[in-house]
C-alpha cells in the first residue's frame, strides 16, 4: 500500500470511527482512565501501598460529615525552634522552680528510629534544697465529634548534681475540669539522657485504656466526649535535698487522629483510598492490554496456521482448543496462580494464555473463507509459497478482526484480574482495584460505600470503554452487520 | 455417521478432557516448590531412616510414573488428598458444600436463561424498542461489571441499609426446624446472590438469543411463511423460535463454566456455605490440595454439562449426526 492510500484510508477510518456514537463514548471513557493513570502521582502525594497512618484507620471522607475531626495536631510547634514557640504554652510555677527556653539542648532523636527537631527545648530548673513544680499547659478548643484515637509524644532528659529527685507527668484536662493522667515517669533520682515514653502514649495501647477507663475496650472518645476547652498538661516536679536538678522537655506533640480524611477516607492501615483508586487504573490498564495482546497474538497465530494448513495440524489445534474451552477458566487460574506465585507478570501471562481460544476460532473461519477467494488461488497458481500467501494475503485481511478482538478481549482480562485479586491471589505488592474490594470484603467494610463502590465502578467503566471501542470497530469493519 | 457413533465420539472426548485435566493437576502439584516430607522434616528433627520412611509413606520414593498412576487411580476413586487446614479428606469437605453451590447455580442458570431468552426474542421481534435497548445494555454490563462487586452493592443496599435480606449465610442460625420454614429461610438467604448472578448473566443470553433470532428471520423459509400470509406471531414463535433455540443449547453449556465461576465469587461475598467460600478460605490458608480438589470437581461438572449439551444438540439437530 503506498503512502497516499494509507493516509487516505487512515483518515477515512478516523472519520468513520469518530462518527460512531459508541466509539466516541468508549474513547472518551478510555481517555479519562488514561489521564487518571498518567496523572496519578501528581493528583495525590501519597503512595497507595506504603503511606500508612495518614489518619485513623477507616476514616470517613472529609465531605461526608464536617463534624468529624480531621487530623488535629494540638501543638503547633513541637520543635521549639525559638523562644517565641513557647507562646502557645501557658506556664505556672510553684515553689522553687523556674522554667525557660534554651537553644542549646534540643532532643537529637533516636538514631534509625525517630528524628529530633532542632536545638530548642524547655529547661526546668529546680532550686537547691527546695520543692517545686513547673506546669506547662496547652489549651485547645475541641469542636468536633469524639475521636477514636489520641496520642502524645514527648522527649525528656534530666541533669542532676548532688541529691535530688524529679518526675514528669503528662495529663489531659477535660472540658469538665477532670484531669486524666496519661503517663508518668514516677519519681526518679539521678541524671538521665534523652528518653521517650515506651510504649508510646497512645490510646491504641490496651494497657493505657485499661488504666484510664477501667475497660480494655473503648477508645479516645471517652477522653474527648464533647466539644469544649481541653488542655494538654506536662507537669515537672522537682525535690532537691541539697543538689541541683535540670529537666529538659522537647518535641512535645499530641495528635487527635483524623476520623475524616481526603476524598474517600482511609483503609484499615490508614492509607488513602483515593490514592489507591487513582493508581489502580495503571495496573488495570496494563494488565488488560498486555494479556489481551498475548491472547490475540496467540489466537491469530493458531488461527492462521490451522486454518491455512488444515489437515492434522488443524485437527490437533482445534482439539486442544476444545479442551481448553471446556476447562473452567477461573478455577484453573486460581490453582495456577496459587501455585506459581502471584506476581503481576504471571497473572498477565496466565490470563493471556487462557484467552486465545475463541479468537483462534474466529480467525480460522475467516482464513477458511479467504482461502477459497480468487486472489489467493491466483497467488498460489503463480507460485506463491505458503509463507508469502500468509504474509501478503491472509494477515492483512485478518488484522481488522484482530484489532476488534483485541478491544473485546481487554474487558474479560480486566475483570478476571480483579476477580483473582478479590480472592486474594493478586500481586501482594500492588494495590489493585480488585485488591481494594478484597480488603472491603476481608475487613467487613461493605457499609462503607465510599470504599466499596468506587473500585468496582472503575473496573466496570474501564471495561465498558473497551467493549464500546470493540463494538465500534466491529461496526466499521463489518458494514454488513450494520443492519442488525 | 449415526447417532450412536456421534454419542460415542462426544463421550470419548469428554473422557480425554477429564484425563488431561487430571494430568495437569498432577503436573501443577509437581511444579510447587518443596515437598511434603521436606516440610515436615523442617519442623521436627528426624533421623534419616524416619525421613526415608516418610518418603515411603507418601509414595514419593517411587518413580514419577508410578506416582502418576497412583494419583490417577486415587482421583478416579474420589480421593483427592487431605486438606492442610481442616485435616479431613477434601472429597468430604467438598461434598458437604457442593449441594449449596449447585442449588445457587441451578436457580441462577434457569432464571437467567428464561429471562434472557424471553427478552432476546422480544428484542429481535421489536428492534430498537425499549426491550431491545435493555437487552443490549445488560449484555454490555455482563461483560464489564464484576459479579462480586455487584454482590457487594446489593448487600450494601438491600442487606445493610434496607435490611430486607440477610447479609450472610445459607440459613438463619439456628436454622428453623420446620421443613417449610427451612425452605423459605433458604430462599430468603438465596435471593440476593441469585439476583446478582442473574443480572450479570441474562444479558449475555438475551444477546445470543436475539442474534440467533435475527439470523433465522433472514432465512428463506421465514420469507416463505410470511409470503403465505401467516401472521407475524405465528412466524416468530412457530417457525423462527424452534431453530433459533439450537445455538442456545451449546451456549448454555459453554456458559456453565462461566456461571460456576461467577457463583464462586458471589458465594464469597454472601458467605454462602458452598465451594466459593471454601476457595476463599483455602486461598487465605494456602490450602493447595483443597484448591486442586475443587478445580477437579468443577471441571468434571463443566465437562459433563458440555457432554449433555452435545447430546441434546445431536438429538435436536439431525444435521449434526450426518456431518
Amino acid at each position: 500500500m503506498d503512502r497516499g492510500r494509507l493516509a487516505r484510508s487512515v483518515s477515512e477510518f478516523g472519520r468513520m470511527y469518530l462518527g460512531n456514537r459508541m466509539g466516541q463514548a468508549g474513547l472518551a471513557l478510555l481517555f479519562i482512565f488514561i489521564g487518571m493513570a498518567a496523572l496519578a502521582p501528581y493528583l495525590t502525594p501519597y503512595d497507595p501501598m506504603y503511606t500508612m497512618q495518614l489518619a485513623n484507620f477507616r476514616a470517613k471522607p472529609q465531605w461526608l460529615d464536617p463534624a468529624l475531626p480531621p487530623n488535629l495536631y494540638l501543638i503547633t510547634d513541637p520543635g521549639l525552634p525559638s523562644v517565641a514557640a513557647l507562646g502557645e504554652w501557658s506556664l505556672e510555677l510553684t515553689g522553687g522552680s523556674s522554667a525557660s527556653w534554651t537553644g542549646s539542648e534540643g532532643y537529637p532523636g533516636i538514631p534509625l528510629v525517630e528524628e529530633g527537631s532542632g536545638p530548642g527545648a524547655i529547661e526546668v530548673t529546680g532550686e537547691p534544697s527546695a520543692e517545686g513544680t513547673a506546669v506547662v499547659e496547652r489549651i485547645y478548643q475541641y469542636a468536633y465529634k469524639p475521636p477514636r484515637r489520641f496520642s502524645v509524644h514527648l522527649a525528656y532528659k534530666a541533669q542532676v548534681t548532688g541529691e535530688a529527685t524529679w518526675s514528669i507527668q503528662v495529663l489531659l484536662r477535660q472540658s469538665d475540669g477532670n484531669l486524666l493522667e496519661l503517663w508518668s515517669s514516677g519519681p526518679r533520682r539521678g541524671s538521665q539522657g534523652w528518653t521517650v515514653p515506651r510504649p508510646q502514649i497512645d490510646t491504641n495501647d490496651a494497657i493505657l485504656r485499661l488504666r484510664l477507663f477501667n475497660d480494655i475496650l473503648g477508645d479516645a472518645s471517652r477522653m474527648f466526649p464533647r466539644g469544649g476547652e481541653y488542655g494538654l498538661v506536662v507537669r515537672v516536679s522537682t525535690v532537691s535535698e541539697g543538689g541541683t536538678v535540670k529537666v529538659y522537655l522537647d518535641d512535645v506533640s499530641a495528635r487527635i487522629w483524623g476520623e475524616s480524611f481526603g476524598l474517600l477516607g482511609t483503609d484499615n492501615y490508614g492509607r488513602d483510598i483515593f490514592t489507591q483508586l487513582m493508581h489502580g487504573s495503571r495496573i488495570s490498564i496494563i494488565i488488560g492490554i498486555f494479556s489481551a495482546v498475548i491472547a490475540v497474538v496467540l489466537g491469530v497465530l493458531v488461527g492462521l496456521t490451522s486454518g491455512y494448513l488444515g489437515g492434522w495440524v488443524d485437527e490437533l489445534a482445534m482439539r486442544i482448543n476444545d479442551i481448553l474451552l471446556t476447562i473452567p477458566g477461573l478455577p484453573f487460574l486460581i490453582v495456577l496462580t496459587a501455585v506459581l506465585g502471584p506476581t503481576i507478570w504471571s497473572v498477565i501471562i496466565l490470563i493471556g494464555f487462557l484467552g486465545w481460544m475463541g479468537i483462534a476460532r474466529l480467525i480460522r473461519s475467516q482464513v477458511l473463507t479467504l482461502k477459497t477467494k480468487a486472489f489467493v488461488e491466483a497467488s498460489r497458481a503463480s507460485g506463491g509459497g505458503t509463507w508469502h500467501i500468509i504474509r501478503v494475503h491472509l494477515v492483512p485481511n485478518v488484522m481488522t478482526m484482530a484489532y476488534t478482538q483485541l478491544a473485546l478481549t481487554v474487558p474479560g482480562a480486566i475483570v478476571t484480574e480483579a476477580a483473582l485479586s478479590f480472592l486474594g491471589l493478586g500481586d501482594p505488592f500492588l494495590q489493585t482495584w480488585g485488591k481494594m474490594l478484597h480488603d472491603v470484603q476481608y475487613y467487613g467494610a461493605v457499609a462503607e460505600w465510599w470504599w466499596a463502590v468506587p473500585p468496582g465502578l472503575c473496573i466496570a467503566l474501564l471495561s465498558m470503554s473497551f467493549v464500546f471501542i470493540g463494538y465500534a470497530l466491529d461496526d466499521i469493519f463489518n458494514p454488513k452487520l450494520r443492519g442488525r | 455417521m449415526g447417532l450412536l457413533s456421534y454419542v460415542a465420539k462426544r463421550a470419548a472426548f469428554a473422557v480425554v478432557t477429564i484425563l488431561i485435566i487430571m494430568t495437569m493437576n498432577f503436573v501443577i502439584f509437581r511444579m510447587m516448590p518443596g515437598n511434603p516430607v521436606a516440610m515436615i522434616a523442617d519442623m521436627v528433627r528426624l533421623r534419616p531412616e524416619q525421613v526415608a520412611r516418610l518418603y515411603e509413606l507418601f509414595g514419593l520414593d517411587k518413580p514419577l510414573w508410578d506416582q502418576y498412576v497412583q494419583y490417577m487411580v486415587q482421583s478416579l476413586r474420589g480421593f483427592y488428598g487431605y486438606s492442610y487446614y481442616s485435616q479431613r479428606p477434601i472429597a468430604e469437605d467438598i461434598m458437604v458444600r457442593l449441594p449449596n453451590t449447585l442449588l445457587l447455580v441451578g436457580t441462577a442458570t434457569v432464571l437467567s436463561i428464561v429471562i434472557g431468552m424471553v427478552i432476546g426474542i422480544l428484542a429481535a421481534a421489536r428492534r430498537g424498542s425499549l426491550v431491545d435497548v435493555t437487552a443490549i445494555s445488560f449484555g454490555f454490563l455482563g461483560n464489564s461489571v464484576p459479579v462480586f462487586w455487584l454482590g457487594l452493592i446489593l448487600l450494601l443496599v438491600f442487606g445493610v441499609d434496607l435490611k430486607w435480606f440477610p447479609i450472610r449465610g445459607t440459613t438463619s442460625v439456628p436454622a428453623p426446624t420446620d421443613p417449610l420454614a427451612l425452605v423459605l429461610d433458604i430462599m430468603w438467604h438465596m435471593t440476593l446472590p441469585t439476583f446478582a448472578l442473574v443480572i450479570i448473566l441474562f444479558g449475555g443470553y438475551a444477546l445470543i438469543m436475539r442474534a440467533a433470532m435475527i439470523d433465522v428471520l433472514t432465512e428463506d423459509y421465514i420469507q416463505l411463511a410470511r409470503a403465505k400470509g401467516l401472521d407475524e406471531r405465528t412466524v416468530l414463535y412457530k417457525h423462527a423460535l424452534r431453530n433459533a433455540m439450537l445455538p442456545m443449547v451449546t451456549v448454555i453449556a459453554l456458559a456453565f463454566g462461566f456461571l460456576l465461576s461467577g457463583a464462586l465469587l458471589t458465594e464469597t461475598v454472601f458467605s454462602w456455605y458452598g465451594l466459593g467460600r471454601y476457595i476463599w478460605d483455602a486461598i487465605l490458608k494456602q490450602d493447595y490440595p483443597a484448591l486442586q480438589g475443587i478445580f477437579f470437581i468443577i471441571s468434571v461438572m463443566v465437562v459433563a454439562a458440555n457432554l449433555i449439551a452435545d447430546l441434546v444438540y445431536g438429538f435436536l439437530d439431525p444435521r449434526i449426526r450426518q456431518e
